[in-house]
């Protein structure tokens, strides 16, 4: 409401006197409202630069004390030597932490572990996810329950997948044995988690099991993108179902199998929590990853130097690889344009 | 294939079709199946199941323990606050990203690009020591914190995603109808882009309430999410009954899977847009 002009005070009835007053009162505001504007004129006046970065601000905040802090506090940490078994106190190691970490005979059969774990992991996940992509473009009835009911594992926590697919391959109780003796393909009950290339074998299935549906998803949004005309042009030159698919779908779906492959490498490489459930590390150390082997060495040995080193490493080694996921994504979208 | 009996082709779709359901739905079917038998059942070789003896009164059982029920309701509170939290700061740092001509903004993009590979792991002990300082240790406060922080980066990406869909035309046009710029992001950008917001709050809320480690590592007593009791549970109960398990799993994989159901329209379209490069 516009505040009302104040009248000349000599025209003025004395009744009016009082309302005078209040007029005056409100006639002060917008002269005040000059000289210190609100918040939203400010924000109006303000360059764009400076109210993008207005806006950036609340967030970077939060990110740069319980991120960014945290993630050069670890880096500092890993120079020095922490061994909270023995003293509270921190001695400069320099670049001995990495160096003994790297000598660890531990650490690098850990490493051997987790890349055949990845291997597993990454070859299965992503076979099994274009294979579910390609089934579930097909048309047939029922499709769009299908779709929706595959997402169910995308849902589950890793560490509940852990328990899920512990309770699987249980020795008294596990589903799989029951419908294996049944089927008569092994004499009796088996103890599954007791050998380390098998534990390790369920870690990949389990880990594959939760991240197949977003693989297929990505996928799947990518074959309806490819326009059918290819297909028509494909089928005019004689090409059979197997040619379509090495010729048409492959070439099209490239960009998105190797963003797949990074992102599913990378969730291998940081996998714990459904190892933590699953198996516990075990048997002995037979399924302890990267991931698992910094757990212990902080928490467990309370040596937080060779902790902090190891995770660093692991960070670097998943960075790197992450890095290639936009650098190749920007290399296809270019080899794309220029083809078209 | 296209010469063969026309029957071939739909039964192998069904067949495969009916395999992949079975990979998807098995593991979480049996410990349903566990979590209304009585463990002689399962247990017994072959497993006996019976349908006459089908009860929930492990569910009922589980419910009435106040340290399981605690802990949902740790997850519920800490997930809604983490979700909103995420959508108030990521709404507020994914539009001048998307939208505005700021400084630097490619390398605020590599950077929470990068901040998503950033492993847990690493993070783990300076949190801890940072929460402790903070004397936020084993609170809901410090929870939602972290995982707030830890989940902000996708949420900004993603968010950014849908609001560069947004056609120029349409906010230059509710600015010359007189609204600010905020009030053309709360009533333009911000609705048109719906569907893709209520995804990426999905995402934030499962994110939350999937969480493990942090939860493992800064809570002990009196802020433990439902993940973390669940483990202790499968861990602790060799001698008690597995279905008090079971139906502690069912009930900690409930509220994110019944989201994914109801919204899974939104679910669907908004991971795959959200989480492009």
């Amino acid at each position: 409401m516009e505040p009302p002009c104040a009248p000349h005070e000599l025209t003025l009835p004395l009744i009016l006197v009082e309302q005078q007053t209040k007029w005056r009162m409100r006639t002060t505001l917008p002269e005040q409202t000059e000289l210190r504007p609100s918040l939203g004129q400010r924000l109006h006046r303000m360059s764009e630069a400076r109210f993008g970065l207005l806006l950036l601000a609340p967030a970077a905040l939060i990110l740069l004390l319980f991120l960014a802090f945290p993630l050069a506090y670890a880096g500092a940490m890993s120079l020095f030597r922490i061994e909270l078994t023995v003293s509270p106190d921190w001695r400069w190691a320099g670049p001995g932490n990495y160096l003994s970490v790297l000598g660890e005979r531990a650490v690098r059969e850990s490493l051997a572990r987790t890349l055949a774990f990845a291997a597993l992991t990454v070859g299965t996940s992503v076979l099994l996810a274009l294979g579910v992509a390609l089934l579930l473009n097909e048309p047939f009835r029922g499709r769009g329950f299908a779709r929706v009911l595959v997402l169910l594992p995308w849902a589950v926590a890793p560490v509940v997948a852990g328990v899920l697919w512990r309770y699987l391959f249980h020795s008294n109780y596990g589903l799989v044995n029951a419908l294996l003796l049944q089927a008569g393909l092994i004499p009796a009950y088996r103890v599954w988690l007791d050998s380390a290339p098998v534990a390790i074998t369920i870690a990949a299935l389990a880990t594959a099991w939760k991240t197949l549906p977003f693989l297929a998803l990505i996928i799947l949004a990518r074959l309806q993108s490819i326009p059918e005309s290819l297909y028509r042009a494909a089928r005019m030159d004689g090409a059979g179902v197997l040619a379509r698919f090495r010729h048409v779908t492959l070439p099209q779906l490239r960009g998105i199998l190797i963003f797949a492959v990074v992102m599913q490498t990378i969730v291998a490489l940081q996998s714990f929590d459904l190892i933590f459930t699953l198996t516990r590390g075990g048997p002995g150390q037979g399924t302890v990853l990267l991931s698992y082997l910094v757990f212990i060495n902080a928490f467990e040995r309370l040596s937080l130097g060779q902790a902090a080193a190891l995770a660093a490493l692991l960070a670097l080694l998943i960075v790197l690889l992450g890095g290639l996921a936009p650098l190749l994504a920007a290399g296809h979208r270019r080899r794309e344009a220029r083809n078209e | 294939m296209s010469r063969a009996s026309p029957l071939i082709r739909p039964v192998t779709v069904y067949a495969l079709v009916a395999l992949v359901l079975l990979w998807t739905v098995a593991p979480v079917a049996w410990i349903a199946t566990m979590s209304v038998q009585p463990e002689i059942n399962y247990v017994s070789v072959p497993p006996r199941l019976r349908l006459e003896q089908t009860s929930l009164r492990w569910y009922a059982a589980t419910l009435a323990s106040p340290e399981f029920v605690g802990a949902m309701r740790t997850s519920a509170l800490v997930s809604m606050a983490t979700m909103l939290l995420c959508l108030t700061l990521g709404t507020l740092a994914a539009y001048p990203l998307a939208r505005l001509n700021v400084p630097h903004r490619n390398l605020y993009l590599t950077l929470s690009v990068t901040a998503r590979m950033v492993p847990a792991m690493i993070l783990i002990i300076p949190m801890f020591l940072l929460l402790r300082s903070l004397q936020l240790l084993d609170t809901h406060l410090g929870l939602i914190a972290v995982y707030t922080a830890f989940l902000l980066p996708y949420v900004i990406w993603m968010l950014k995603n849908f609001f560069e869909q947004v056609p120029y035309a349409l906010e230059a046009a509710a600015r010359m109808d007189g609204c600010s710029r905020l009030g053309a992001l709360v009533r333009v950008i911000i609705p048109v882009t719906a569907p893709g917001v209520v995804a990426t709050a999905v995402f934030a809320f499962i994110g939350a309430w999937n969480e493990f480690l942090f939860g493992l590592i800064l809570s002990t007593r009196l802020a433990v999410p439902v993940t973390v009791k669940l483990s202790s549970l499968v861990s602790t109960t060799f001698h008690s009954d597995t279905s008090l398990v079971a139906a502690a799993g069912m009930l900690a994989l409930l509220p994110p899977v019944l989201l994914v159901f109801v919204l899974n329209r939104f679910i669907v379209r908004g991971l795959v847009e959200g989480m492009k490069y």
